[in-house]
């Protein structure tokens, strides 16, 4: 299963948010979505999967909405609950597109608390949560869904470090077990080191598509994101951060 | 969870429906009540039973199960605890069509023409809500959409009053408008039941998309839930079960706020679920207060809105003082 975009554009009133956006994930990639605020990555992430009108072909938002509740799961950028359910009946939330035997969701709903290391949380009201445990129990609802493709808006953001470099290493090594993750992400120096691939969004459009050293040029950041930024191989792994504004 | 609340909830209203049929003016005996009832002994006890006890018991457990079912449905959609069967504007336009066929002498002339307008204004106004969100429409607009039609249709409704020919005229509206189960036929039950049955069976339906709305709509739509299917579905069964109840038994308020909130911690807070509970629940409260309306003052005919009101609102307040409690 891949998600396949191409020739993508969203309008909001005549303005285009998104425009022309070609990009394909595959099984075994984390892709890191990156760009500034505004340059249209939760419009991307929305339309293609169908939750936006857009222009061009989207191949998630092609399937009827079960299909594609079964093909990829998506995890919103606000982690709202509206009500007081217990952790266990979040998750569980995930396995509604599945028509499947009780056991069967059981066991699903098993394997993403125990991934996501919450097994003692099944019984606390998900209300009252602290932000990091929230984002966890979210992400294990999205793992229990057992979709082959994750989109995720900004899973990262307001996530102290521990808990920043948790949900990286989750969607890394979903995306080594041979799943398709995109995952928008603000913070360059996690999108540098744990993904496989980065797209560079920039005013609607992509700036540019590789690994991720090929895509954070020094020229690149100083034209999308108006800044330089200190940037080098390290034997534990590339180290990106951010230094000055330029201009 | 359900599963160990629904039988003493289901217990609870099965012993208020039966206190129902055994509670009134006549004062028969219980062999003499259930032998009319069932075998058809004693001319004047079969007439009490099945043309004035029964049709009340029945609509007091139709009407209850589907206002409750109709705010579980409704605060579950909003995902506000606050949400009622009426926010969207039905009740006040049921309650509109039911005053002006009482002002025009309709309700006189033809016993069902009541009922009829009031249905009549509940399928306007949500005919309207539909039009004014559109098809795509966030809760939102809807919201504002029913804010306006209950602002104009209680305009309209004072309106009437005030061009009231009499005071009688305008008396006969005030009491209609305060909620009763008395004197209501099997015709009552004949003409409500369909619409409160099939939008009962309707709002059912949502219970799954509901539970998955609990994470916001995008997380709904991205887990299979289509957004315009399931508003058109809750839109059109809670105005068919709350026109229906309006139209029988006038404005009956805070069962479909209160019951829901009451419930939903036996729950586990899942809104599907507390449909079920809440249909129960409604169900006993309305027919708990419609016995409270013979017991406490037979001879003053005390309306039964007024009674779920009284009731409803202190224990309101008191589930508000424990939130606040908590935060």
């Amino acid at each position: 299963m891949r998600l396949e975009l191409q020739d993508l554009t969203v309008l909001r009133g005549p303005c285009p948010v998104v425009e022309g956006v070609t990009l394909t994930l595959g099984p075994g990639e984390f892709v890191g979505l990156i760009g500034p605020n505004g340059a249209g990555k939760t419009t991307l992430m929305r339309a293609a999967l169908g939750l936006l009108p857009h222009r061009g072909h989207a191949s998630l938002a092609a399937l009827p909405a079960p299909a594609r509740a079964r093909a990829c799961a998506f995890l919103p950028q606000s982690r709202e609950v509206a009500w007081a359910i217990s952790v266990e009946a979040l998750v569980a939330l995930g396995r509604a597109p599945h028509r499947s035997a009780a056991a069967d969701d059981r066991a699903a709903v098993d394997r993403a608390l125990a991934r996501m290391g919450l097994d003692a949380y099944r019984n606390r009201a998900a209300n009252a949560l602290s932000g990091g445990e929230l984002a966890r129990v979210l992400m294990a609802r999205a793992l229990a869904q057992e979709t082959p493709l994750i989109l995720a808006d900004e899973p990262a953001a307001g996530l102290d470090p521990e808990n920043q470099i948790r949900a990286m290493e989750v969607f890394a090594a979903l995306a080594a077990e041979g799943r398709g993750v995109m995952a928008s992400v603000h913070d360059l120096g996690l999108a540098a080191r744990h993904c496989t691939r980065l797209v560079m969004l920039s005013r609607g459009r992509v700036a540019a598509d590789g690994p991720p050293a090929a895509v954070l040029t020094p020229d690149r950041l100083a034209e999308v994101f108006n800044i330089r930024a200190f940037h080098t191989d390290t034997p534990d792994g590339p180290v990106f951060q951010p230094l000055a504004v330029v201009r | 969870m359900t599963l160990r609340l629904a039988p003493p909830l289901g217990l609870l209203v099965a012993v208020l429906f039966a206190a129902s049929l055994l509670t009134g003016p006549a004062g028969l005996s219980l062999a003499d009540s259930l032998g009319a009832l069932l075998a058809g002994r004693g001319e004047a006890a079969v007439l009490v039973m099945r043309e004035i006890r029964l049709p009340r018991a029945v609509l007091g457990l139709l009407v209850g199960a589907g206002l409750g079912l109709a705010g579980a449905a409704m605060q579950g959609f909003l995902r506000n605890p606050l949400a009622e069967p009426g926010l969207i504007g039905v009740s006040p336009a049921a309650s509109l069509g039911a005053v002006i066929s009482l002002q025009t002498g309709a309700a006189a002339a033809f016993a069902l023409a009541l009922p009829l307008a009031a249905l009549t204004g509940a399928g306007v106004a949500v005919a309207l809500a539909l039009m004014l969100a559109g098809p795509r429409g966030g809760s939102f607009t809807l919201i504002l959409a029913g804010i306006a039609i209950s602002a104009l249709a209680g305009a309209l409704t004072s309106l009437v009053l005030n061009l009231s020919p009499n005071p009688y005229a305008a008396a006969e509206i005030v009491f209609w408008m305060m909620g009763s189960l008395a004197d209501r036929s099997m015709d009552h039950v004949a003409l409500a039941a369909p619409f409160l049955i099939g939008g009962a069976a309707l709002l059912l339906t949502t219970g799954r998309a509901l539970d998955a709305l609990t994470l916001g709509e995008d997380a709904a739509q991205s887990m299979g839930v289509s957004l315009v299917s399931l508003r058109l579905r809750l839109l059109v069964g809670t105005a068919a079960v709350v026109g229906a109840a309006t139209a029988v038994a006038g404005a009956v308020g805070f069962v479909g706020l209160v019951v829901p909130h009451l419930l939903r911690p036996a729950v586990g807070a899942r809104p599907g679920r507390l449909m079920i509970a809440s249909a129960l629940g409604g169900a006993a409260m309305l027919l708990a207060a419609d016995l409270a309306t013979r017991l406490i003052a037979p001879e003053r005919d005390l309306k039964l809105g007024v009674l779920t009101a009284i009731v409803g609102a202190p224990f309101f307040l008191r589930l508000i003082w424990q939130m606040r409690g908590r935060e």
